[in-house]
């Protein structure tokens, strides 16, 4: 069994556990995301002003979450003039439902999906295949996961938790191949089975990059042309997007594709960046007949309403963050058990999947900033997750040890007295703990040292410096 | 109430006066796009389109027709005949001379809605409208008759940009996406850097996982 723990927030702890001393795993997580920090690096710095960028972007953002009903209502209006359909859902049951039903109505049977994860946010392609649908993701990191029977590890390169060896392995088992461990073989390989999938296609489904008020536009951006032949191919399209993905107008997009490639691959631009207005014009002899937007929100206005959140929205989903996380680094996605794994992906789950069953993912996290920094619409992550962890408690969300102790250290600290008492008392019982003098603490001590407690406490120290000098 | 009504409710007011004091900030964020001597230009372009995985060919426009048939293995070749370019170009002339071209299919001979019909080609040929000097890309999709599959399908897409239409960056395309991406205009304008691409293997970089495994522009000097 590859995963016997359900990849599921709940499970966090478990997860973990099982791949932290996963070196395997660490290595190939690490060789994936220094390349992409190390190219990302390079192509920031053709840029001088990189930092104004991001101030620029943080500031669009803002301007847009903070009208957010006036762009929708622009872009609405925009969008149905082209042609396209646009519908809205309120959570994932709802969009769910609205997919399932266009799909339905015309008779689709096969569906082709290309990389979009708030289609995995609301698993849909689970509920296509419940009533029926058959659902083939396209994107090859996507495919590879789909037929690990998975989910993404990473949210811009969904298979980095595999390395070419494992690969090859399950596409021999699942497609019944000859073993090759080569990427262009192995590519080769998807193409032709996917190739047949797209001209087959009724109906096609993606995500959205950044939706153009001014236009009614969406824009997708991609490396390997599976979503442009999803988007072109099927006679029908349907694009799901959070509502928070809206930019004002093309200044806006311009910048924001000069920050997107840069920030997630290392790339200046990723090889295609498809603008689609409305449906197939009548003039045109490709393209969907329909294509059909789904706006969700599910939990975004409760985050926009909350000032810890708001700029949570502000995500382009580059997944810069995970990239230069330590804990990212050391357990890989899936040991969040959520589709958005990582630091974005800590402040989000929480709304998508319930505060109860998210509660350990805020706290997975050093609070070393790092996130914050790279950032490129300059979201306060490290300061979310910190607001995340004041929240959890006090809706209690915390146990019943935990509580005490911090109602303990509470009392402790009101008083110098009771505090230098405290001190002295931890002082004498410290070496009567272990025979080492290094205390124990249950589960915590299992993975790290504690810290040595000094014989004398700060404050005698400082005082007898204060002696020495006088 | 409907879902829009709901959905809607759960967004704070309108609030039009604070909105235009906010798009005026912004606006004034954004300063004008820096203008790069046309020279240099040409050269930053050629260096990101190849480091995009782009082959490119300089040539004369006189010899662009002779250009591709020589160079290119092309077999089955697809384009948009009546673009005013090839034709001022001779290139069926040149194309008609090649005997190594089986089949030249005319997107515009495609009846609607059978684009996957012409999935054999090997190769395509479109005109690109803009070529974006800073990462390489090129701006498709606007010219007369051409249509999606043309720089998809194929195995390599062949993409003619005039020198005199390259731009320094994206922000310099504004105007033409603004004027273009109108109700009436094309259904899907694209923007590519370099061949189909993936990386999602150990990170080793493989082209043409999907769209076309080669991208060749050539890049006309008048």
């Amino acid at each position: 069994m590859k995963h016997p723990i359900p990849l599921r927030p709940e499970n966090m702890h478990e997860l973990v556990a099982e791949r932290v001393h996963d070196m395997q795993l660490r290595g190939n997580i690490k060789r994936a995301v220094d390349i992409s920090l190390h190219k990302r690096a390079d192509v920031v710095s053709d840029f001088g002003d990189w930092e104004n960028m991001r101030k620029m972007a943080h500031a669009v953002k803002a301007l847009v979450i903070d009208h957010l009903a006036h762009y929708l209502a622009m872009f609405e209006s925009r969008a149905v003039a082209a042609g396209a359909i646009v519908h809205f859902a309120s959570d994932a049951e709802e969009a769910r439902t609205i997919v399932r039903g266009l799909i339905q109505d015309c008779n689709g049977r096969l569906v082709v999906k290309s990389k979009s994860m708030t289609t995995e946010e609301i698993e849909l392609t689970h509920a296509l295949e419940e009533a029926g649908i058959t659902c083939i993701e396209t994107d090859l990191g996507e495919y590879i996961v789909q037929l690990a029977g998975e989910i993404p590890s990473h949210i811009t390169a969904p298979a980095l938790h595999k390395n070419r060896r494992e690969i090859g392995l399950l596409f021999s088992e699942k497609l019944s191949v000859p073993y090759t461990d080569d990427p262009k073989e192995l590519s080769n390989i998807a193409r032709e089975k996917l190739r047949a999938a797209f001209m087959e296609a009724d109906v096609g489904i993606s995500g959205v990059n950044f939706a153009i008020a001014e236009s009614g536009t969406i824009c997708i951006v991609e490396n390997e042309g599976n979503a442009r032949m999803s988007s072109t191919l099927p006679r029908m399209h349907i694009a799901v997007m959070g509502m928070e993905k809206l930019l004002p107008d093309f200044e806006s997009l311009a910048l924001f594709l000069e920050m997107l490639g840069r920030s997630a691959t290392g790339q200046r631009l990723t090889a295609y960046t498809s603008l689609l207005t409305g449906a197939r014009k009548p003039e045109e002899n490709d393209g969907p007949e329909s294509l059909h937007i789904v706006i969700l929100d599910n939990g975004r206005s409760k985050m926009l309403r909350d000032p810890n959140l708001r700029e949570a929205l502000f995500c382009i989903r580059c997944g810069a963050c995970m990239n230069v996380c330590p804990v990212y680094r050391s357990i890989g996605g899936h040991a969040y058990g959520s589709v958005y794994p990582g630091p974005i992906g800590s402040v989000i789950s929480p709304i998508f999947h319930g505060e109860a069953r998210a509660k350990a993912m805020p706290y997975a996290s050093s609070l070393c900033g790092a996130c914050s920094e790279i950032c490129p619409v300059g979201i306060p992550l490290h300061h979310q997750l910190l607001s995340w962890r004041h929240t959890l408690v006090s809706h209690g969300h915390s146990r019943l040890s935990e509580r005490l102790l911090m109602r303990m250290f509470l009392f402790m600290s009101k008083r110098t007295w009771r505090y230098d008492l405290a001190g002295a008392i931890a002082r004498a019982l410290a070496p009567l703990l272990s025979e080492s003098g290094v205390p124990r603490v249950p589960v915590w001590s299992r993975t790290r040292d504690f810290p040595r407690i000094p014989k004398k406490s700060f404050k005698q120290l400082w005082k007898e410096r204060e002696n020495e000098h006088a | 109430m409907s879902t829009r009504e709901a959905f809607f409710r759960r967004l704070p007011m309108d609030d039009s006066e604070r909105l235009t004091k906010d798009e005026t900030a912004l606006r004034g964020l954004f300063t004008e796009p820096n203008q790069i001597a046309s020279s240099t230009l040409v050269d930053r372009f050629v260096e990101m389109a190849t480091h995009a995985g782009a082959r490119v060919l300089r040539c004369d426009i006189h010899q662009a027709a002779s250009t591709i048939v020589e160079q290119l293995g092309i077999r089955g070749l697809l384009l948009y005949a009546d673009d005013e370019l090839f034709r001022r170009l001779g290139m069926y002339e040149a194309l008609g001379r090649c005997t190594a071209i089986e089949r030249i299919v005319n997107v515009a001979s495609i009846p609607r809605g059978r684009a996957r019909d012409f999935d054999g080609a090997n190769a395509s040929i479109s005109v690109a409208r803009l070529g974006i000097a800073n990462s390489g890309a090129l701006l498709t999709g606007i010219s007369e008759g051409e249509n999606r599959s043309v720089s998809l399908l194929a195995d390599e897409h062949i993409a003619f940009l005039a020198a005199d239409d390259i731009v320094p960056s994206l922000a310099h395309a504004v105007p033409l996406l603004r004027n273009t991406a109108k109700p009436d205009g094309p259904s899907a304008i694209t923007l590519i850097a370099g061949p189909s691409k993936t990386a999602d293997i150990e990170k080793v970089l493989v082209t043409g996982v999907h769209g076309p495994a080669a991208l060749t522009i050539v890049l006309l000097s008048a």
